[in-house]
């Protein structure tokens, strides 16, 4: 039992990495588009993110097939299920913000680059303390829900992005250009948002993990 | 005559229905033991419980039997009031696990013979203190249970859960908690309940002469109930009184087992079959009071309580009206 509950952290772990890594090459993926839209390169680095999502899929198969083997109980069973579940999501909303870019071409203007990027980082902050928390989980659930600990982290920078979000949104509505590339814009700016709202969620659903472990 | 023992094996397989379901019920209804696994581990523990540890309560449950008139000028006389007694509390007890109700086979037992008692003999006053003894155990076994799982599950949070730091050490800790308890609340049950089944035919009645052997057929048909017809009543009790956590599962058995156990002991000087399944509704109440008294479903709880009154009324009813029609032969 000891052996197939390692592999299963094991498996979390790696596709909570290539998640991360997908996030992080879809984020250089923004970065180098805001540099330069039509850098030739675009079209690769969409390709690397397309790739690394898709591995990531391929790995929560396998933690599937690992508990088709028996490895922990199954009330366990479920709730890792839906946490990867949930951080697939990442993957895939960070794999939709590059095909929005990359399909449809959005025109950002240079006022609300820096904060974007600001948004971008802070959500590559959050993923890191969620994977802190993840740790956790396998080695000393108490510390999880410990104050001051790294599900708090995760909150703290939600709002920060939060607040970002909004004053972009109206910042975007006070540009002086069409209403149809404003909306292009904030769906953009919404899309990313909601990574971190996504992220806050599983930091609950771990929270809730805990909680219902306690006697 | 030996036909007459159907009776009791009647009441064993009911009163496996109602008390075996709450050995693995949770267990199983979280699927944390596979059904078949639990079931074996389940029939084979109170077979053993019931030959080894069985034979203790049997002479006081025939003593109960006599001084209510279970006797007989020959013993298939004592034999016939025996089944009458048994059948009608196997009855009532498989109407109770229709309705998902946990009761114990000692209520309508005790309601049967008192019933019984109060038809042939003239010896009521005579009697009260047994029929206290009996009477008083469906309110000490529960709150025993209550007290010894508030202690538990107390215990468990300042000196256990401490060492238990992640999702594997808890699983591994929940499925094995899971096995040993439900080994031994179900060796316990063997132990100490078998004597409702068949201790109406153990001595001076004449039918079975070795109490070892009767507490074996008592913990065979407790053990065939169990395996046969026990999933109703787990539902009601592994998760409407209160919601339980599988650690709290796990602690409220071992402290129903440690509750059944001790009722068991020759030295705690009760000898009196106790039910698991009242045990387990006050372990389950002693559990939920640890997260405070909001935690219990109190609706739930009056719904049991006034099943264990009605037990036996009802078991008493029927047989004072059967008593009444045998009478006119």
């Amino acid at each position: 039992m000891f052996q197939k509950g390692r592999r299963v952290y094991e498996l979390v772990d790696m596709h909570y990495d290539k998640v991360v890594e997908c996030y992080n090459e879809a984020m250089n993926f923004v970065e180098m588009y805001l540099c330069d839209p039509c850098n030739p390169e675009l079209d690769e680095q969409c390709a690397k993110v397309y790739l690394l999502e898709s591995t990531a899929d391929q790995l929560r198969r396998d933690l599937i097939s690992e508990f088709l083997n028996g490895a922990m109980l199954p009330h366990t069973r479920k709730e890792i299920l839906s946490i990867a579940q949930m951080v697939d999501n990442i993957a895939d909303k960070a794999q939709d913000i590059c095909r929005l870019i990359h399909l449809e071409g959005v025109n950002f203007h240079d006022d609300i680059k820096p904060k974007i990027m600001e948004m971008l980082r802070l959500t590559g902050d959050q993923l890191g303390h969620l994977s802190l928390s993840l740790e956790q989980l396998f080695s000393d659930y108490e510390q999880l829900v410990q104050a001051g600990g790294s599900i708090a982290e995760i909150s703290n920078d939600e709002k920060a992005i939060d607040i970002i979000e909004e004053a972009l949104i109206k910042n975007i509505y006070s540009l002086e250009i069409d209403l149809a590339e404003k909306n292009h814009i904030r769906r953009f700016i919404s899309q990313t948002a909601q990574i971190s709202d996504h992220i806050e969620d599983i930091a609950d659903q771990l929270t809730i993990m805990v909680v219902l472990r306690t006697v | 005559m030996y036909f007459l023992l159907l009776s009791g094996v009647f009441l064993g397989w009911a009163l496996g229905t109602n008390n075996g379901a709450n050995i693995f019920g949770t267990a199983i209804a979280t699927r944390i033991i596979k059904q078949s696994t639990a079931v074996t581990i389940m029939a084979l523990s109170i077979i053993i419980g019931a030959y080894i540890g069985g034979s203790s309560n049997i002479e006081r449950v025939s003593q109960f039997g006599i001084i209510n008139g279970v006797t007989g000028s020959y013993p298939l006389e004592a034999g016939i009031k025996a089944a009458v007694i048994l059948a009608v509390s196997g009855v009532t007890i498989y109407f109770m696990s229709c309705m998902k109700l946990p009761v114990s086979a000692n209520q309508s037992l005790t309601g049967s013979a008192i019933a019984w008692g109060l038809f042939y003999t003239d010896s009521m006053s005579r009697n009260l203190p047994e029929i206290f003894e009996f009477v008083a155990t469906w309110f000490i076994n529960p709150l025993f249970a209550c007290i010894i799982s508030f202690i538990t599950v107390f215990a468990y949070n300042k000196l256990i859960a401490q060492h238990i730091k992640n999702i594997y050490h808890q699983d591994l800790f929940v499925k094995w908690g899971f096995i040993i308890a439900g080994i031994f609340t179900s060796y316990s049950l063997g132990a100490n309940s078998a004597a409702n089944a068949v201790g109406f035919f153990y001595g001076a009645n004449n039918l079975i002469d070795d109490a070892q052997l009767a507490a074996l057929l008592g913990g065979l048909s407790i053990a065939l109930g169990a395996l046969t017809y026990s999933k109703k009543v787990m539902a009601t009790v592994s998760s409407s009184i209160t919601e339980l956590s599988p650690v709290s599962g796990v602690l409220m058995m071992f402290s129903v087992a440690l509750t059944i156990q001790i009722f068991s002991l020759e030295s705690f000087g009760i000898n009196i079959p106790v039910s698991i399944s009242q045990a387990v509704v006050g372990a389950v109440i002693g559990a939920g009071f640890v997260n405070g008294f909001h935690a219990v479903n109190l609706k739930t709880l009056r719904k049991i309580f006034l099943a264990w009154f009605a037990t036996p009324a009802i078991s008493g009813i029927i047989t004072f009206a059967i008593a009444d029609v045998i009478s006119l032969f």
